[in-house]
């Protein structure tokens, strides 16, 4: 044994780091909720994926069939990429939007107007989701809003359909998921010092060369987090695709309904669902990686 | 005109209601270190932004070598500055933070690289050209900020309290670099400090403002030895004032007579005027009072009760009681007086001044 004090020294001091037990007896509602409700069913459902359904009846026979039908039959693949693309979508579109916004409110405008702005921009939030959703029908559809108005102004004479297609599902995902992008690039735009901005003027940048030098690379951290939450968010999403986007083209969290409700396949469902959690927890450590990584340095200054 | 390295005629600026500068006039020679000196408040900061450009004055008019400030053209700036904070871009490394004014200036990439390099070698910082911001101490970080406004060769550097956020030691270390860099270089120094210390040890003039005013623009040996007011007086270093009137004047002796009727002797040649009955106020240093036999041989003496003896290094400061007047006394420690013992002090005329 080298050091065999300094081996003591080290086991006391991890033993002395390790929480006390009422710590875990503080956090036990909070962690048997956790496990009751999510840990278990994440685990029942990815077990499930592994069974198939006879007759209308889980059998207990491990099998890969739910995963090989997935990735052999065409409707899935369609939805899981049509899904893909309109999170990806919401994610551009929230972001080509919100930054303009995040920014002017971080660096435009004056600070005692900046509260009344948040909250003008969260208070649509405290109204329900499926309720926005079927407010969002009386805009987009046929004879809606949206329609009427350019009738009005002679630029149409016959309706644009946009409710039912995902053209509505994805105003629906960018105007329910752009406040968050915004508040989390506002966030990290605010926490950038403005000597930074002065410094770089001073070293003779101008605006444009100081807003991608400085500004931008000091809003990534942001602009990602922002980024995985509307994905997550759109991806997993079932009111906007059906209540907007009508089912004509079903989106993946569709598809898992439809297993549920039309054919009663559970298995088949869980495999569906496995894959949608999969997916999100790789964009998940792909990105959140990536923050890390900008944001190691960004603690000082 | 060419030979003012900055200069600021009648420069005021009010935020709103707040006067943070009025209206203060200052030249500043070519390669030399100004240091604005005053208590946290008095407008250090906002004149230092303005000859930086980064305020317009509310009124008055800044020249640097002869030209108005460029405000708008970011490139042909005569002056960089070292923020307090540093401000380094966290997400640079060091060396594309020292480089950050080349490349914005079209600075071909290899230029860059050997520039920075040789700059690191300047500051004695060799080995961190790969390293963040955050992984470098408090005084490399300093090195740094001043490397990255040093290498664009401003003919005019602002540093504002570049050594405020660091230990005594190190401060110390950095105040003599920081000169020696100075002097090397040659460039104009316009340094903002609120430590009397640190501005004595490194200016070739000092600037003391008082809420948006210049007190007085002058050498430290001036600053300490001639206060032109009250407030300058106080603020560098210790003194006891005298309260009084000016009695009589002579070819170059002028007669101070205290509150108490006692008259005391000076030279002239500090004072301009020395406008007979006017009120006025004496001071002297603690340092420049004599005790006991030395006293006896003054021109200017006060009987008076020590009433404290305390002990600092290699001196002892007195407090002399003179019928309810304090005045401090910095004698040698080997000093054989003790409370409450009965003492003289005295000055002669080339010791004290007088303020208006
Ligand atoms: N941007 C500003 N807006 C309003 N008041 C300011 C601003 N900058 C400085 N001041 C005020 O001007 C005065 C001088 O400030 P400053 O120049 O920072 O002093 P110092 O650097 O000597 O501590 C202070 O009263 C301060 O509150
Ligand atoms: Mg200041």
């Amino acid at each position: 044994m080298p050091d065999q004090s300094s081996f003591k020294i080290e086991k006391m001091v991890k033993f002395r780091n390790f929480p006390p037990i009422r710590f875990f007896v503080g956090i036990l509602p909070i962690s048997l909720w956790e496990i009751i409700f999510f840990m278990l069913p994440v685990l029942l459902i990815f077990i499930v994926s592994f069974l198939i359904v006879k007759e209308l009846r889980l059998v207990f026979q491990w099998t890969l069939a739910n995963y090989t039908d997935i990735f052999s039959k065409t409707p899935y693949w369609v939805a899981y990429v049509r899904s893909f693309r309109l999170a990806l979508t919401a994610v551009v579109l929230s972001a080509v939007l919100a930054y303009p916004l995040a920014y002017a409110i971080a660096f435009v405008v004056p600070a005692r107007f900046r509260r009344l702005l948040m909250v003008a921009m969260i208070l649509p939030f405290w109204t329900n989701y499926l309720i926005r959703a079927y407010s969002w029908q009386i805009i987009l559809a046929n004879n809606g809003l949206f329609n009427e108005i350019l009738k009005v102004l002679n630029i149409i004479e016959t309706p644009i359909s946009i409710l039912y297609t995902h053209v509505a599902t994805e105003v629906g995902f960018t105007h329910f998921y752009m406040v968050l992008m915004t508040m989390l690039l506002y966030s990290s735009m605010d926490a950038i010092n403005r000597n930074l901005m002065e410094a770089a003027r001073d070293l003779g940048a101008g605006k444009l060369r100081t807003f991608f030098e400085i500004i931008f690379p000091l809003s990534l951290p942001g602009l990602i987090v922002g980024s995985i939450f509307v994905f997550i968010m759109s991806f997993g999403d079932f009111v906007a695709p059906s209540i907007l986007g009508g089912g004509k083209k079903p989106v993946f969290t569709q598809m898992v309904v439809d297993e549920i409700q039309g054919t009663v396949n559970l298995s088949m469902a869980s495999a569906l669902a496995v894959i949608m959690v999969v997916t999100i927890l790789i964009v998940l450590i792909l990105f959140l990686r990536r923050v890390e990584s900008i944001t190691a340095g960004s603690s000082t200054g | 005109m060419e030979n003012i390295s900055v200069e600021l005629r009648h420069v005021t600026k009010a935020f709103g209601e707040v006067h943070a500068v009025r209206d203060l006039t200052l030249q500043v020679q070519p390669g030399s270190f100004l240091t604005l000196l005053g208590p946290s408040g008095c407008g250090k900061t906002t004149t230092l932004r303005m000859i930086g450009g980064f305020e317009r004055p509310s009124a008055g008019e800044i020249f640097i070598l002869g030209k108005t400030i460029a405000y708008e053209s970011s490139t042909q700036r005569q002056t960089n500055m070292v923020f307090q904070d540093y401000a380094l871009f966290p997400h640079k490394t060091v060396g594309q933070n020292i480089g950050f004014g080349l490349k914005m200036r079209g600075v071909k990439k290899a230029e860059i690289g050997k520039r920075v390099r040789e700059m690191l070698d300047l500051i004695n910082l060799s080995d961190v050209y790969d390293r963040m911001p955050h992984q470098l101490s408090g005084g490399q970080q300093q090195r740094v900020a001043l490397a990255r406004a040093l290498i664009l060769k401003p003919p005019v550097l602002l540093l504002d309290e570049p050594l405020g956020a660091l230990d005594a030691k190190i401060r110390k270390q950095l105040q003599l670099e920081l000169k020696q860099l100075q002097s090397e270089l040659g460039i104009t120094f316009i340094y903002v400090t609120h430590d009397q210390e640190e501005a004595m040890t490194m200016s070739d003039t000092i600037g003391i403002m008082n809420d948006g005013r210049l007190e007085q623009l002058d050498t430290p040996e001036k600053i300490y030895g001639d206060p032109q007011t009250l407030f300058v007086a106080k603020f560098v270093g210790e003194c006891n004032i005298f309260e009084g009137r000016i009695r009589s004047e002579h070819p170059d002796i002028v007669d101070f007579e205290d509150n108490r009727g006692q008259i005391f002797k000076l030279k002239k040649d500090s004072l301009e005027s020395a406008p007979v009955g006017k009120q006025a106020s004496l001071v002297v240093r603690p340092e420049d009072i004599q005790v006991a036999d030395a006293a006896r041989k003054c021109v200017n003496r006060i009987q008076g009760r020590v009433e404290e003896k305390l002990y600092s290094g290699s001196i002892v400061r007195l407090v002399v009681d003179r019928e309810g007047e304090k005045i401090m006394v910095d004698a040698h420690k080997g000093i054989a007086v003790s409370p409450p013992e009965l003492i003289e002090i005295g000055w002669n005329p080339d010791a004290g001044s007088i303020i208006l």
